[in-house]
């Protein structure tokens, strides 16, 4: 299982001419092997996380028993096609082809060493980069817990630090320079305010 | 359970997608969640005294036997993070007092565990990182 997941996903490629066109004829290019792609087209008009689970075809997954369900091995390759596609595609940012290389070699670390990802972590740190396309290139790792975190460091005493835990909330961890004293927080917030709930103590996402 | 004595050392292996480049994760030294939705007892890490090595560095190749004996996978990529133990208590000190104790395992003495922060996990592991002394190749 292992090795054929990681024959596919070295198989991913992206070539240039794809990034032009639009999503829907990109998937359909004989430039991306990926088979799942073909049930993206529909997926594309909705948005964020249904992209994501729409495009998985065969798995209905509901609320409840999503963690459990996209857990299997399988499933997190088919989050991380689509995330990684996503990523590609967001307007020639060249941060996102950095951070979808990135996400590639996470997971395939992460195969290799026997550690979990969450499919629910994966979608949200998508949509957050998808997003926020201005902000600086972060360190990015995956959390003993199978969560992505990526951290912009600033310097010593100075960082911010969001961690991907799925639904409608992130964790964030920073410290902030203060009149020669050092700021902490340790946070919990809604996903769709924390770039501003952090630039709103001095955060440098950058 | 035997406290470390504060002059010791332990070491912390750093899985391969816990770095980028030479920033270690401090989740890395985050209590894991279990299945039942509680966190572990206590951080796992390796007493490096126990190896009787002139330098820590030396102390390497051993532990990475002793784990690989034990069923653990080593990447070629991941590290061990060196700390030592009298520091790292104070460093947690900062959220909560911790013990860093000996905890022998039949098919690995030198095992050794960081108790005691569940209710400061992020803020510990934060901490932690910041005490490492210096991180070593797991396979040169």
């Amino acid at each position: 299982m292992l090795d054929s997941i990681q024959k596919n996903l070295s198989d991913i490629s992206f070539r240039e001419d794809d990034l032009s066109r639009r999503p829907t004829q990109a998937m359909q290019s004989p430039g991306l092997v990926n088979p799942y792609y073909s049930n993206l087209e529909h997926a594309w008009t909705t948005t964020g996380v249904q992209l994501s689970f729409a495009a998985l075809p065969g798995v209905y997954v509901s609320s409840q028993d999503l963690s459990y369900s996209l857990e299997a091995p399988e499933n997190i390759e088919r989050v991380i096609f689509a995330a990684i596609e996503r990523l590609y595609l967001n307007q020639h940012n060249p941060r996102d082809r950095r951070i979808a290389e990135r996400l590639k070699m996470l997971y395939r670390d992460a195969l290799a060493e026997g550690e979990k990802m969450q499919a629910v972590s994966i979608t949200q740190f998508t949509d957050f980069f998808v997003k926020h396309k201005k902000l600086g290139m972060p360190k990015i790792t995956l959390t003993p817990d199978g969560t992505l975190r990526v951290r912009w460091i600033a310097g010593p005493g100075n960082f911010t630090a969001i961690e991907f835990v799925g639904g409608k909330l992130v964790k964030l961890v920073a410290e902030i320079p203060r009149d020669g004293e050092t700021a902490q927080y340790f946070a919990t917030d809604l996903f769709s305010n924390i770039v501003s709930i952090a630039r709103g103590f001095g955060a440098q996402l950058a | 359970m035997t406290d470390l004595d504060k002059d010791h050392h332990c070491f912390r292996h750093i899985k391969k997608s816990w770095l980028d480049g030479e920033f270690i994760e401090p989740a890395a030294f985050r209590l894991r969640t279990l299945d039942n939705g509680q966190l572990e007892d206590g951080l796992s890490i390796n007493w490096v005294e126990y190896f009787n090595r002139p330098t820590p560095k030396e102390a390497v190749p051993p532990l990475r036997e002793l784990l690989q004996m034990k069923g653990r996978t080593i990447g070629g990529e991941s590290k061990f993070a060196l700390l030592n133990a009298g520091r790292a208590k104070a460093a947690a000190a900062k959220f909560v007092k911790v013990e860093i104790v000996l905890d022998e395992e039949p098919d690995d003495p030198s095992h050794a565990l960081v108790k005691g922060y569940q209710q400061f996990n992020d803020q510990v592991a934060e901490e932690l990182a910041k005490v490492v002394i210096r991180s070593f190749a797991a396979k040169t």
